[in-house]
C-alpha cells in the first residue's frame, strides 16, 4: 500500500461539478476496499447516496456540524482512524465538506484552515486520501485559502497555489489580537501561586454560567499555559477573563518572547511524548498564541452552553 | 478483614500523632509496611527523651520492625521473650512489659511507649483466647492513661481470617505510616492493599517533585502493579499526568502497570479528553 498522504482540493460551481468528482472519489474507494467516509450536509448527502446505488452502502456518510465540531480533535481522530485503517492493510479515504463556512466566526474559520495546512504534516505517511470539496460560491477568502492548503488539484496535478503548512500557520498568527475590554477582570501575578490562580479562574467562569465539567478542563489549561509562562517567560505575568460573545476567555500575559521553534501544540505528539499545549487546544474551544520582542499572550476560549430561549407566554 | 473495614470502625492515626491513652492496632503484611510505622515510633519516642520499651526474643538480638539495634546511642529498653519464666504465653509476656511501664513511670517519664510483635503468641495452644483477654486488659489500662501508648503488631500473613477481627476489635486506634508528603494543598499517603499511594488535594508543577519522589520509592519497594487511589483528589495537572504516564513507561507493561484508581468524575472528564492513547502504561482500575 501507498503510505503518502494525498490531499487534494476539489473546486466547484455547482452540483453537477461536485457529484462530477466526488462520486467517483468514493466509488473508487469502494472498489479499493478502503475506510471510505463522506461528511457532506444532508442535501448533498441524498444526492450522493442516489448517484452511488448499492456502493453508497459501503460509505460511512457523517454530518458536516459533527464531524467539523473541534479543529484539533477532528485532526486527532482523523489521524487515530487513519492509522487504524493502516493497520487494517486499508486506507482512510475522506471527502470532507464543511460547508457551513459562513456561519463560523472569523477566529474559528482561521483555525479550520490552519487544519487543513497541518494535516499534510500529521497525516504524512498514513496512506489516507482526503478530497475537499470547496464551492466557488463561498467567500472569496475561503475559496483562496483552500487552494493555498492542498498540494494537489482534484485531478492529482501539483497545486500551484500551494504553501507551505508551517508558513501557512505562522500567517495564521500574524495579526494582532483583538484588545480585550476594559471591563475584564485582571489579576496581577506577582508571584505565581497556581492555586489561588485556580480559585480566581474558577470563580469567575462558575459566575459566568461554565458547568463543572469545562470549569474543570478551563482549570488544567489555565493552568499548564501559567506553568509555561512562569517556567520560560519573564514578568510581569498578568491574567485576564471577560467574556466575548457566547465565549469566557481567558488570557495569560508574560514579559518574555517564546524561543525560535518553540511548539505551539499545533500537532498531536506521538503517544508518551508531552503534550503540554497540545492537550490545552483539545480541552479548549480555542487557543491563540502571540510571542514577540513586546511580550507573550495566549488566550484561551471556552465556550458557555447555549442560553436556553425565554419561553414565549402566547396565553 | 480489608482496610475499608478497619477503617470504618476505628480512628486511624499516622503513627507521629499518636497520643498518651492510644492502644493502636498496626496489622502489616510486608516488612516495609511494618517498619514504616514501628521506626518512626520508636525513634521519634527516643529523640523527644520518652521511654521506649520494645518486645524482642532476646537482649542484643534483632527487635521485630527495628531490625538490629544500632551500635551507639539512644536505643529502647528490649524486653527479651527469652530471660522470662516458661512457657512464656502472652500473659507472661504483658506481666514483664507492665513491670518496665510501671518502673519508667516510678522514674518519673512523661510518655512511655511499648511495641510488641504479637503475631507468635497466637501459635500457641489456646494462644488467641489468652491473648484476647491480655489485650482487653491492656485496653483497659492504657486508654485511660496519660503516659502509655502501645503499638501492637500482626503478621496479616501468619494470622487466620477469623482471628484478626476479634483482636482488631479490642483495640481503640489503627496506625498507619505518615504520610510520604502532607501540606495544606496535597496529601500523599502510603496505601498497602492494593500497594500504592493515595492523593488527595491538588496536584500541579509546585508539588511535582513531591509526587515523583514518591513515586520512585513505592514503585522500587516492590514487584507488581503500583495502585494510585485519586478519590480524594481535586485537581491534577498536565505536568502531572505525563510523569506517571513516563514512571509507568519505564517499567515493562507485563511486569506492572500504574493503576489509576477512583478517579473523580470531573478529572476523569480531563483525561478523556486528551485520551488515554496519550498514556499508554496508565490503566484504569476501580471506578469512582
Amino acid at each position: 500500500m501507498n503510505d503518502a498522504f494525498t490531499h487534494r482540493v476539489l473546486s466547484y460551481r455547482g452540483m453537477d461539478e461536485f457529484l462530477g468528482a466526488a462520486v467517483p472519489f468514493l466509488s473508487g474507494g469502494v472498489a479499493e476496499g478502503d475506510h471510505v467516509v463522506a461528511v457532506a450536509k444532508l442535501a448533498n448527502r441524498t444526492l450522493l447516496q442516489e448517484a452511488l446505488g448499492d456502493a453508497a452502502e459501503k460509505v460511512e456518510f457523517v454530518d458536516a456540524v459533527e464531524w467539523y465540531d473541534h479543529p484539533a480533535r477532528r485532526l486527532a481522530d482523523c489521524l487515530t482512524d487513519a492509522e487504524r485503517a493502516q493497520r487494517e492493510g486499508r486506507r482512510l479515504r475522506v471527502l470532507g465538506d464543511p460547508g457551513e463556512w459562513a456561519r463560523r466566526d472569523p477566529a474559528e474559520v482561521v483555525e479550520w484552515q490552519r487544519i487543513e495546512a497541518l494535516s499534510n504534516v500529521a497525516l504524512r505517511g498514513t496512506g489516507a486520501f482526503v478530497l475537499c470539496p470547496y464551492a466557488r460560491s463561498l467567500p472569496s477568502g475561503v475559496v483562496a485559502a483552500g487552494r493555498r492548503t492542498h498540494p494537489e488539484t482534484v485531478a492529482g496535478a501539483a497545486n500551484p497555489s500551494y504553501v507551505d503548512p508551517w508558513e501557512f500557520s505562522r500567517r495564521c498568527d500574524s495579526g494582532p489580537l483583538p484588545e480585550p475590554p476594559e471591563d475584564a477582570e485582571v489579576m496581577p501575578i506577582e508571584t505565581p501561586d497556581l492555586y489561588w490562580l485556580r480559585m480566581y479562574v474558577g470563580y469567575h467562569a462558575k459566575a459566568w454560567g461554565m458547568p463543572e465539567d469545562d470549569v474543570q478542563r478551563l482549570l488544567v489549561a489555565v493552568t499548564e499555559v501559567m506553568t509555561n509562562a512562569v517556567r520560560h517567560g519573564k514578568p510581569p505575568y498578568e491574567l485576564r477573563m471577560w467574556v466575548d460573545g457566547g465565549d469566557v476567555v481567558t488570557e495569560v500575559t508574560d514579559g518574555g518572547r517564546w524561543a525560535d521553534g518553540a511548539s505551539f501544540g499545533l500537532l498531536p505528539p506521538r503517544p508518551a511524548g508531552r503534550f503540554g499545549l497540545w492537550a490545552v487546544r483539545l480541552l479548549c474551544s480555542a487557543l491563540q498564541i502571540r510571542t514577540g520582542d513586546d511580550g507573550s499572550t495566549v488566550r484561551l476560549r471556552l465556550r458557555l452552553p447555549a442560553v436556553p430561549a425565554v419561553p414565549v407566554n402566547t396565553g | 478483614m480489608d482496610d475499608l473495614l478497619e477503617s470504618l470502625w476505628s480512628v486511624e492515626r499516622p503513627v507521629s500523632e499518636l497520643r498518651p491513652g492510644d492502644h493502636a492496632w498496626l496489622c502489616y503484611e510486608t516488612p516495609e509496611e511494618q517498619s514504616l510505622v514501628t521506626v518512626p515510633f520508636v525513634d521519634e519516642g527516643l529523640a523527644l527523651g520518652h521511654r521506649v520499651i520494645c518486645l524482642a526474643e532476646r537482649v542484643g538480638g534483632p527487635v521485630p520492625g527495628l531490625g538490629w539495634p544500632p551500635a551507639g546511642g539512644p536505643a529502647p529498653r528490649v524486653v527479651a521473650l527469652a530471660d522470662l519464666p516458661g512457657p512464656v504465653g502472652p500473659a507472661v509476656a504483658l506481666e514483664a512489659l507492665a513491670k518496665e511501664i510501671m518502673l519508667a513511670e516510678e522514674q518519673g517519664c512523661p510518655v512511655v511507649r511499648v511495641t510488641a510483635d504479637m503475631t507468635w503468641a497466637l501459635r500457641a495452644p489456646g494462644g488467641l483466647e489468652e491473648l484476647l483477654a491480655c489485650e482487653r486488659q491492656l485496653e483497659g489500662e492504657v486508654g485511660p492513661s496519660t503516659t502509655v501508648m502501645a503499638v501492637c503488631q500482626f503478621d496479616r500473613r501468619r494470622c487466620g481470617a477469623e482471628e484478626l477481627p476479634r483482636l482488631f476489635a479490642t483495640h481503640s486506634v489503627r496506625v498507619v505510616p505518615d504520610p510520604v508528603f502532607d501540606d495544606p494543598v496535597l496529601r500523599i499517603a502510603w496505601t498497602f492493599r492494593p500497594r500504592g499511594l493515595a492523593l488527595a488535594g491538588e496536584l500541579d508543577a509546585s508539588r511535582h517533585t513531591r509526587l515523583d519522589e514518591a513515586l520512585c520509592r513505592v514503585m522500587e519497594a516492590g514487584h507488581g502493579d503500583v495502585h494510585l487511589n485519586m478519590s480524594g483528589l481535586r485537581f491534577i495537572d498536565l505536568g502531572a499526568l505525563n510523569l506517571l504516564a513516563e514512571r509507568a513507561a519505564e517499567r515493562p507493561a507485563a511486569v506492572s502497570s500504574l493503576v489509576l484508581d477512583r478517579i473523580p468524575a470531573q478529572l476523569f472528564s480531563v483525561v478523556e479528553r486528551v485520551g488515554w492513547h496519550m498514556l499508554p502504561g496508565l490503566r484504569l482500575g476501580h471506578p469512582a
